[in-house]
């Protein structure tokens, strides 16, 4: 399944409505019901506007989400910080201590070799994240840069990504890393494009889905 | 700048809210000679003691001298005095960074803001205390360390200087028994002495929690005599673990050891093993304990991959007393605690800007120090309720936890959702009232002094018979 949308809240809204109506039931690992849809592609044709979804996730006043500096902050900062479980930034910039993968190699690479498919950044450690009974495991998994027609653009391969809570904040941070690769590359920022293997909401979210993005987005068929 | 004067920022750098009395600096900054100049104030010889009160006063004219000139500068300054006419010092910045170079040297000083929180209308209203809000941001109220990760008292006083400084309330040292089993008497005695002056110098304590399983009694003994009567017992408490069967095996090392407390008149702090496993320690703040979960996830998951774990990060109390009689309802005190829960996610996330300095901590950077964060909670502490009360207490409390344990985990699971694997857990303990003397109504609840081994098998007996077995409340050793 595929949209395209102009902007974030566009995008997201149609994703949730396409979720409820094609997805199916199922009860996750934490004993949720969840409704979900395999391989769900999303692309924002203007990820400028990724902060839009962030900052109506904060207006909501029934939890409090992360603020955008903390979510940009979490993705660009190579320091591994000890209260997070796993930290993108640690392994986008610091990959197991070893490799900067941005700086290093990307940057770097599409500087040299702009029409490359090679320009790929991975966040799984499989030594790492691969044991049974470790409670976090991150999901955003691979991050794709591609130079198409003078223009940077991104593809983000996630894992398991909640549609109403977690999405938001991933294209936030991940529009955040493309404006830092855009900017060292002197390159106007492409679409963003997010790959999620599980697309899903958690059906006891319903009502606070529409009270975030109006009534009817959370109707099931 | 002059060695002293650096010397005298170092103290500020550590806690740039804080006021420190000119005692308090004297301390820090000629921790050495105080420590030799204490010696000689304590010796049975007249003529060295007034030698030593001379010395004492040099040193705090030779600072002062130093404090005048950071005064002059406008890097300090006075804030009233304390006593019997000391001044009180702090930084003259009121936030920000301070940075002042000279030459080669160059000293930064970050003063974070004061933290405004949802709570600070309850406290205004006298409802709500924080406990010592000015290091919110930058301390963590108490973690505990594992005697079983230092092979020596050397290692462990060395890991103790790098705690001390970034905790504002109380350190542990869980298993304490093993030390002194295997520590020559004189290294110990030096390594009680420092540890009485460091923590009295950082203005925290250190629980000392010893189990009495093993043989080692006639040792334990020596070291809880040397406590007393060195009054290091101020900043350095003892909590002994027993069982009924260890009362029964060992009656007379514990009617010893009830003697010795009695005999000083210093509270003496037991823990009955048999129904809480956990360690459960004291600050002023309260009580601090793991759950049992807690503590099971520590043996095994975390004890062995680093040297300890937080066990509190920032605490305010509520006085229950005050609340109900100015017409709280069951509602509004759920909604109070919710609101506190609130608050203290949002200054979580305010502390997390600071982790770098909160970091400190932890052993390392690694695994071990992710490992070293995964215990601890924030305390919303209560003071002055009464189990018989006229509103229905255990089941509120009971209530309250699971609802502020949803928000924990409701909270947890969005940041994870968003790339931010962060822990947070809120729980309910006792408050003490040396947390604030002047803010919390009078004790209302039954206190028992039991003053031997026979009080001890009778009253505390009732005391928990009194108490609905129900009751959820962490940790329940706070008769």
């Amino acid at each position: 399944m595929e949209i395209k949308a102009a902007t974030v809240m566009e995008a997201w809204r149609e994703a949730i409505r396409l979720i409820l109506a094609e997805g199916r039931i199922f009860t996750d690992d934490e004993s949720r019901e969840s409704c979900e849809l395999l391989n769900l592609t999303v692309t924002i044709e203007s990820p400028s506007t990724a902060v839009e979804a962030v900052r109506a996730m904060r207006a909501y006043r029934k939890w409090i989400y992360p603020s955008e500096e903390e979510l940009a902050n979490i993705v660009l900062n190579k320091d591994a910080l000890p209260n997070y479980d796993y930290l993108y930034g640690q392994r986008i910039f610091d990959y197991d201590h070893t490799l900067n993968q941005v700086d290093e190699y990307v940057i770097p690479l599409l500087q040299q070799r702009p029409n490359t498919r090679r320009a790929v950044v991975t966040l799984l450690n499989p030594l790492r994240d691969a044991r049974i009974g470790k409670k976090n495991f991150p999901s955003i998994s691979v991050i794709s840069f591609r130079v198409i027609e003078q223009r940077l653009c991104v593809t983000v391969f996630i894992r398991t990504s909640g549609f109403f809570t977690g999405w938001p904040a991933n294209v936030y941070q991940m529009s955040k890393l493309q404006e830092y690769v855009a900017h060292a590359l002197a390159l106007p920022r492409g679409p963003l494009t997010t790959i999620s293997l599980s697309a899903h909401l958690h059906m006891d979210t319903l009502d606070d889905v529409e009270a975030v993005l109006g009534k009817g987005v959370a109707k099931r068929k | 700048m002059h060695a002293l004067e650096t010397a005298i920022l170092e103290a500020f750098k550590q806690d740039p809210a804080k006021r420190f009395t000119t005692t308090e600096l004297v301390h820090l900054v000629f921790k050495e000679e105080y420590a030799a100049i204490n010696r000689q104030i304590n010796a049975v010889d007249r003529k060295e003691q007034r030698k030593g009160y001379g010395q004492k006063a040099k040193l705090h004219r030779k600072l002062l001298y130093h404090v005048n000139k950071l005064v002059e500068r406008a890097i300090l300054k006075e804030e009233g005095v304390h006593g019997k006419g000391e001044k009180l010092l702090m930084l003259a910045l009121e936030e920000g960074e301070l940075v002042i170079q000279e030459r080669k040297q160059r000293i930064v000083i970050a003063k974070p803001s004061n933290v405004t929180t949802q709570i600070d209308g309850y406290e205004r209203e006298g409802l709500i205390r924080k406990f010592r809000p000015e290091s919110w941001l930058t301390k963590q109220n108490s973690v505990l360390l594992d005697a079983d990760a230092f092979p020596s008292l050397a290692e462990l006083q060395e890991r103790l200087q790098q705690v001390l400084p970034a905790v504002n309330d109380v350190v542990a040292i869980h298993g304490f028994e093993a030390l002194i089993a295997r520590s020559a008497p004189e290294a110990l005695e030096s390594f009680l002495h420092y540890l009485s002056l460091d923590a009295h110098d950082y203005d925290v304590r250190v629980a000392l929690l010893v189990s009495l399983a093993g043989d080692g009694d006639e040792r334990v003994l020596g070291v809880a005599k040397l406590l007393l009567e060195r009054g290091w017992i101020k900043q350095l408490q003892p909590v002994f673990s027993i069982t009924p069967r260890l009362l029964n095996r060992k009656e007379a090392s514990f009617t010893q050891l009830l003697g010795l407390f009695a005999e000083h008149r210093v509270k003496l702090h037991l823990k009955n093993g048999a129904i809480f496993s956990p360690p459960v320690y004291f600050g002023r703040a309260g009580a601090y304990s793991l759950t049992p979960d807690e503590w099971a996830y520590y043996l095994e998951d975390i004890k062995g991959k680093t040297d300890g774990c937080l066990v509190g990060q920032i605490a305010a109390s509520v006085d229950l007393n005050r609340f109900f009689l100015e017409k709280g309802t069951p509602a509004s005190f759920r909604e109070m605690l919710l609101t506190t829960a609130h608050a203290f996610f949002e200054v979580e996330e305010r502390r997390r800007r600071y982790s770098a300095d909160l970091a400190m901590i932890a052993p390392g950077t690694g695994e071990g120090a992710k490992d070293f964060f995964r215990a601890g909670k924030h305390y919303i502490r209560l003071w002055n309720y009464e189990w018989e009360a006229d509103y229905p207490l255990v089941e509120l409390l009971g209530s309250t936890q699971e609802e502020l344990d949803k928000f924990c985990q409701a909270q947890e699971t969005i940041f994870k959702s968003c790339g931010l694997p962060i822990r947070f857990a809120v729980g309910l303990s006792t408050s003490f009232g040396k947390f604030d003397q002047d803010f919390f109504t009078e004790r209302r609840y039954r206190k028992t002094v039991v003053a031997s081994l026979k009080d001890l098998q009778t009253k505390i007996d009732e005391a928990v018979k009194a108490r609905p077995p129900q009751a959820q409340l962490q940790p329940p050793g706070d008769a």
